[in-house]
């Protein structure tokens, strides 16, 4: 099949090599996206734009942001395969060597302090490996084995020699670099944290390393690796106290046969002072044969998840230095077919890298997609199956443990059958050991007096080189006494010192003649041991069949264990998915509530506010009638006086005529009396008709009284009433209000739960390749970003060109393609060394401590300070050739795309046009300072910081 | 045991990320919200409850190794004992040494260890162990307690460094916090010194820095509307911290605090470390450690002890007693230490030699009982014979002291590592 980034017009293949376009398979980068997206559902993130791979690729192959020309150059081009061309120019040109022999370098010695190899020495010759591409178990195999003796394999030996050949700090090294297992915790007892990390793991390992020592020459005045002949690696676990001794294990592999040398026989040379021991078995040797020989499987996984997460930004497995069967790959069958791969393509670290470059995985935008429903519902989809298939496959584990079980039952049962065999050829070796030390001490003395002997001889030879010009000189001077003296002095001297050399010689001889006989007794000695020893191996047999089964059975176990961990892993996966959708439905559910609530409310407030009305009106009735009931009060009293006034007329009247009349029966017939009690009586009449009238209309308005008070009672009781309620539709306002402030706070919280279950699926998806990871600059790609985007490093090549040209001029290699590009290559080392010192501060702020990995992400204040107020970026920033070019930029646009494609490796955005011309228009005054802000407020961006 | 830390991973950076959003938009978020009226009002008492029970620890380290018999475990009259006599203490039958008249007076606040056996009689070995809780090894290194405890305690958000380390000169940062990594090394003041690079440099006035600053948040908002992580977030953070250590640079100047406490600790060097250390303590860092040297007392042990605690004593007992003064003393750990102590025998030289068998150790404050005396050693205070502990007891205890479960483990980017020797544990006696 064509993959399609192969599909080009016609016209244009006819251009095209028919080699190139039409790969005899499909290309494994084609074949690992298959692989990645067949485990993605949905939707993942769309492919970078050109500008963001440029800067990708171009810092993880490059360690270096592009420049301006390059962005300019690369986002014109129209060629469709264009990215491919990219990947390939950045790989063959000599700056991807100096950058993948920094990334070496911090990933195998982790920044320790340089102790017996130069890192310049180290760096040169890890460069030289990368720019001959030399494949990676090669260069694994040179610095395990290598011991700094071979001038052009020396800086190899800067692995261990710089580890001052500490076993338990190469023990763990090697496990945690070259194995990707950081066995630490399993030095004391099995890891108490990861349950497959055994401490027969870590003293197996340590078993290779920990015969190996630093030779110090003190002639060559260097120190070299040499290695003994014994030394057992034991363990105990201070657990269990379990203990024993175990030969040298890989990991996932059983322990290693060796062969057997008697002690004396052991070695090809033997550790007399002055001698770098060097055995006749070499264990660390076999490490390095065993471990890159193809075979281990741990070596190569190893290697090609470091190589991935070196492009990917993490780890198919990750950490890369805790791979165990409980932290599975994110996609097991990538892991398996990139390793399978690299190893089939003979460890080409180039071509590996290339192909992972090529990948849509690595090319991913960091953006999230939007549209996220169709991921969810396949995932809800899928976790039924893998629940049933965990289950299972745990069952199969748990039941496989209890096999392991077993095995190690029968194993330390085996074992302990051995013991004495194991003692009684121990007490034999022992034996060797007493019958050899004489022998060794005779060769020791023999050793200082032959080193005696050699001094002495070489004055000897020198006087007598003195004795032949001092005569010569005599003879030119016959007369002069001091020449004489000095000749006879001089004979003297050396006819003494020649006696003394005799002497030692002589000494040397009797020394030598008394070795035979001691030698015989250590022969002597060597019988039963051979004897024991063939017993021993004889009665290790079944330990060895117990081992092997223990092997078999743990290896199956984990296998077992690990397809497990993978489902488990992807069902957590998922039900990160589905709780996210519970998290989408409940933000539903409640927006829902919410708007029922919010109804809820408006009908009470509504109820309440016709009930206000009601109130008022019923309190406005009140008032009427409390009106009424004053005017009526009015009414009443007045008439209530008015028939007062009247009754006392009356009364008065009444009292008059009653009097009169009595005075008339005093005086009878009297004519005035009898006149005025008629004059009275007729007046009595109409006021007492009066009075009645009055009285009347009281009685009236009495009723009319009590009618209107009846009424206010009324009205008030209507407006008590109405008030209550009013009161009641309040508190119901109150209650909704309070329900939906509730519901209100429900929603906050779940959708701050979307947030966090969004950036916990984005998380999801980064580990699935599905969305590109966001990765920091390492300390070195700041600074050489730094230089780059500023224009600091714009003199600089020159300059390096310059220093080169006085030894290679450039002319002198114009014909020669081969030389030529040795030249370039030269030039780039000697820019590298150069910058060394501009590097050094962003090491120091920005990295891990010496030996601890290096690779996690921390942000300090003090790194900030350190580029807000320290002189170093605002120098650059200021300094550059970048502030040069962008000083004569009057035109904003074409201000700011220098700008932007300079330190960001993109044209800039309208608002960010925008941004730079207002801002340098408010400072026109300060132009230059302006330029460096806005160039200083890029480079520390987050943009900047990471690589995206 | 079963490694769960791919999702702990997650879920602390995720816990973290909210933690910082919420310090950073907080302000804003608050003010739009009617209910949020009640959390704006009680925030300043909260926080500032918050910063009371916020654990702190001091650490006093008596380097080259302070003499147990001229300090916390006086053998007078003993073969062994020098001349100098045991005065009593604020605790009824507690003495210690007469070189420590002013300590004595605080003795009820702090607590005595006198059955240290480190067996390390070698100065980096000693300090390393006695600030690690663990013995040195070549493959592994670990963080000294500085970086265990502003890991542990230090406050996220804080613009301040959580471990800092006073000391006679230098700068930049401390080298001690092994797997933990540089972001909880010690921020060394040598001398006293502000931090390196916290001035503005003159060339940038402050218009220009919070331009320059609103420039580079404008580009970071830009950028992480695209995508935004918990590595994002600390990196721009840092820079807001940055800008805070800096207007906070006033916390690390001891000469803005009082005449009269400036001269009541003291203007030489220790008494103005001590009067730092109370300011940084009070200002919320969470860790201090102070050097005050040498006890390395070879020859002349006596007269050299007589000169270095008659410096000491003063500015400690003032410092002991202002942090009980300011209710802090219920929240700060004192540790008193050194990598070893003295030979109880005297030399020709009239010296101490190098002594980890039977040394002592003061704490004091938070977590600890106060007026404790912890173990006994033999009556020419050759040998431990009650209660021996050594650095990995001793780590524990500091840590539990200020709330620290050092069963735990710390996740170190997916890798978990004990935060103490798991073969060993604290001294419950001395724990309250």
């Amino acid at each position: 099949m064509l993959p399609p980034r192969f599909v080009l017009p016609i016209g244009l293949m006819l251009f095209c090599l028919a080699a190139s376009v039409l790969p005899a398979a499909e290309s494994l980068s084609l074949r690992i996206d298959s692989l990645v997206e067949a485990d993605q559902v949905g939707p993942v993130a769309a492919i970078a734009n050109d500008a963001e791979f440029l800067r990708r690729v171009t810092l993880d192959l490059h360690g270096i942001v592009p420049t301006s020309a390059e962005a300019r150059a690369f986002l014109a081009d129209a060629a469709p395969n264009k990215r491919e061309i990219l990947v390939d120019r950045l790989l063959s040109s000599p700056r991807y060597a100096v950058h993948m022999a920094n990334v070496f370098d911090v990933m195998l010695m982790e920044r320790r302090p340089d102790k017996h190899v130069p890192t310049p020495e180290w760096q040169k010759y890890l460069q030289a490996a990368f720019q001959k591409n030399v494949p990676y178990d090669q260069l694994a195999r040179e610095v395990l084995s290598a011991d700094g003796v071979d001038p052009n394999l020396r800086p190899a030996a800067k692995f261990f020699l710089d580890r001052d050949a500490e076993p338990n700090i190469m023990a763990r090294d090697v496990g945690r670099i070259f194995f990707g297992m950081d066995l630490q915790c399993a030095q004391c007892h099995d890891h108490p944290l990861v349950d497959h990390y055994l401490q027969t793991d870590y003293y197996g390992l340590y078993a290779f390393v920990n015969r190996t020592v630093v030779f110090a020459d003190e002639v060559a005045k260097k120190s070299f690796l040499g290695e003994k002949s014994d030394g057992e690696a034991s363990y105990k676990s201070v657990f269990t106290q379990d203990a024993g001794h175990i030969r040298p294990q890989l990991p996932g592999e059983n322990e290693i046969d060796e062969p057997r040398f008697r002690q004396g026989e052991d070695y090809v040379a033997a550790p007399l002072p002055g001698v770098r021991p060097v055995p006749k078995y070499s264990r660390r040797a076999k490490l390095a044969e065993l471990a890159t020989n193809g075979a281990n499987r741990q070596f190569n996984l190893n290697i090609a998840n470091r190589l991935w997460g070196h492009m990917m930004g993490r780890g198919l497995v990750h950490p890369v230095d805790l791979h165990h069967p409980l932290n599975p790959p994110s996609h097991p069958a990538v892991l398996d077919l990139i390793t399978n791969e690299f190893v089939a393509m003979k460890y080409d670290m180039r071509g590996l890298l290339r192909e992972l470059a090529l990948t849509r995985a690595y090319q991913r935008s960091i953006e999230p997609p939007i549209d996220l429903a169709p991921q969810l519902v396949a995932a809800a989809g899928q976790i039924s199956g893998l629940t049933t298939e965990y289950a299972s496959l745990k069952g199969v584990s748990d039941e496989s443990r209890k096999l392991v079980e077993t095995a190690q039952t029968d194993f330390k049962t085996a074992r302990a059958a051995l013991a004495a065999a194991e003692a009684a050829w121990r007490a034999a070796e022992t034996a060797v050991t007493t019958a050899k030390k004489p022998v060794d001490d005779l060769l020791v003395a023999i050793a200082k007096l032959q080193k005696d002997a050699t001094a002495k001889q070489a004055a000897v030879t020198a006087l007598a080189e003195a004795v032949g010009k001092s005569t010569e000189a005599g003879k030119l001077l016959p007369n002069d006494k001091d020449v004489a003296g000095a000749v006879a002095t001089l004979t003297a001297k050396q006819t003494q010192l020649a006696g003394e050399v005799a002497a030692v010689q002589k000494t040397i001889e009797e020394k030598t003649a008394a070795m035979p006989p001691i030698q015989a007794k250590l022969v002597e000695a060597y019988a039963p041991a051979d004897a024991a020893y063939a017993a021993y191996v004889e009665a290790r047999k079944p330990v060895d069949a117990s081992k092997a089964n223990l092997i078999t059975v743990w290896n199956r176990h984990k296998a077992e264990t690990l397809a497990a961990a993978i489902r488990k892993k992807r069902l957590e996966a998922d039900e990160v998915h589905v709780a996210f959708q519970a998290t989408l439905e409940n933000i539903a559910k409640t927006k829902a509530e919410i708007e029922l609530r919010k109804t809820e409310l408006a009908a009470a407030f509504s109820a309440a506010q016709q009930q206000q009305a009601d109130v008022t009106n019923k309190v406005n009735a009140v008032a009427e009638v409390e009106k009424v009931v004053v005017e009526t009060r009015k009414l009443l009293d007045e008439s209530k006086a008015m028939l007062v006034e009247k009754q006392s007329v009356v009364q008065a009247v009444t009292d008059a005529f009653a009097k009169t009349e009595f005075a008339l029966q005093k005086l009878p017939g009297d004519a005035e009396l009898t006149s005025a009690v008629q004059k009275l009586k007729e007046r009595l009449e109409p006021l007492v008709k009066e009075a009645t009238v009055l009285e009347q209309t009281m009685a009236v308005r009495t009723n009319a009284m009590t009618d209107v008070e009846s009424k206010l009672s009324v009205a008030k009781l209507a407006m008590s009433t109405a008030s209550t309620e009013l009161t009641n539709r309040q508190q119901l306002v109150g209650e909704k209000t309070a329900i939906l402030n509730g519901t209100t706070d429900v929603l906050r919280d779940t959708e701050s739960a979307v947030v966090a279950g969004r950036e916990k699926l984005v998380d999801q998806w980064t580990v699935a390749a599905g969305v590109r990871s966001l990765k920091q600059l390492s300390p070195e790609q700041l600074a050489w970003g730094l230089m780059q985007s500023t224009g600091v490093m714009d003199p600089q090549r020159p300059a390096a060109d310059a220093e080169i040209e006085k030894t290679i001029p450039k002319a002198s290699v114009a014909n020669d393609a081969a030389l030529s590009k040795a030249r370039e290559i030269r030039v780039e080392q000697q820019l590298n060394e150069a910058m060394r010192g501009n590097v050094t501060p962003f090491v120091n702020l920005y990295a891990a401590s010496a030996g601890q990995p290096q690779d996690d992400f921390f942000a300090t204040p003090d790194q900030a300070l350190f580029v807000a107020n320290g002189g170093i970026v605002i120098g650059w920033a200021g300094g550059g050739t970048l502030s040069q070019r962008l000083a004569p930029l009057t035109d904003a646009k074409l201000f700011a795309d220098e700008l932007y494609l300079s330190t960001l490796t993109r044209y800039p955005s309208e608002t960010e046009v925008n941004e730079a011309a207002q801002y340098l228009a408010s400072r026109p005054a300060e132009r230059p300072q302006a330029i460096r802000e806005l160039i200083w407020s890029l480079v520390t961006s987050a943009e900047f910081r990471f690589n995206h | 045991m079963q490694c769960n830390y791919a999702c702990g991973t997650l879920d602390h950076l995720m816990a973290r990320r909210q933690f910082l959003g919420a310090i950073t938009t907080g302000a804003a978020a608050a003010g739009g919200i009617t209910l949020g009226g009640l959390s704006v009002l009680t925030q300043p008492a909260a926080a500032a409850e918050l910063a009371k029970q916020q654990k702190r620890v001091i650490v006093f380290n008596m380097h080259g190794g302070l003499s147990q018999l001229e300090s916390w475990d006086p053998k007078p009259g003993a073969p062994t004992g020098g001349p100098f006599r045991a005065i009593p203490t604020s605790v009824p039958g507690t003495h210690i040494c007469e070189l420590l008249p002013e300590t004595a007076k605080q003795m009820h606040r702090l607590a005595i260890v006198r059955s240290v056996d480190t067996s390390e009689d070698d100065h980096g070995k000693g300090a390393y162990m006695m600030l690690t809780g663990r013995r040195q090894t070549p493959a592994n290194d670990f963080p000294r307690l500085g970086a265990v405890t502003a890991k542990a305690l230090a406050p996220e958000a804080s613009g301040l460094p959580g471990h800092i380390q006073i000391t006679a000169g230098g700068g930049g940062r401390t080298n001690d916090s092994a797997y933990l990594g540089p972001k909880y090394a010690g921020v060394i003041m040598g001398n006293g010194q502000p931090p390196q690079n916290s001035a503005r440099p003159d060339a940038i006035n402050q218009a220009a820095d919070e331009q320059r600053n609103q420039l580079r948040r404008a580009a970071n908002e830009r950028f992480l509307m695209r995508r935004r992580t918990a590595l994002t977030d600390a990196y721009t953070y840092s820079y807001e911290q940055a800008q805070q250590l800096m207007a906070r640079r006033d916390v690390f100047d001891a000469t803005k605090e009082s005449e009269q406490d400036q001269a009541r600790y003291g203007k030489h060097d220790f008494g103005r470390h001590c009067l730092l250390a109370r300011r940084l303590l009070e200002n919320g860092i969470t860790y201090v450690q102070i050097s005050h040297s040498n006890y390395d007392t070879h020859n002349e042990n006596f007269n050299f002890h007589i000169e270095q605690l008659g410096e000491f004593d003063s500015p400690f007992s003032t410092f002991v007693g202002d942090l009980a003064d300011r209710g802090m003393l219920e929240s700060t750990l004192i540790v008193v230490l050194s990598e070893f102590g003295r030979t109880p025998n005297i030399n020709h030289l009239y010296g101490r030699d190098h002594w980890s068998k039977s040394w002592s150790v003061l704490m004091g404050g938070a977590g600890i009982k106060p007026g404790a005396v912890i173990g006994k050693t033999n009556a020419n205070g050759t040998e431990v014979t009650d209660a021996k502990v050594d650095h990995a007891n001793l780590f524990h205890t500091y840590l539990q002291a200020v709330g620290v479960d050092t069963s735990k483990s710390f996740d170190v980017d997916g890798r978990p590592i004990p935060i103490a020797d798991p073969s060993s544990k604290a001294i419950r006696e001395l724990l309250a």
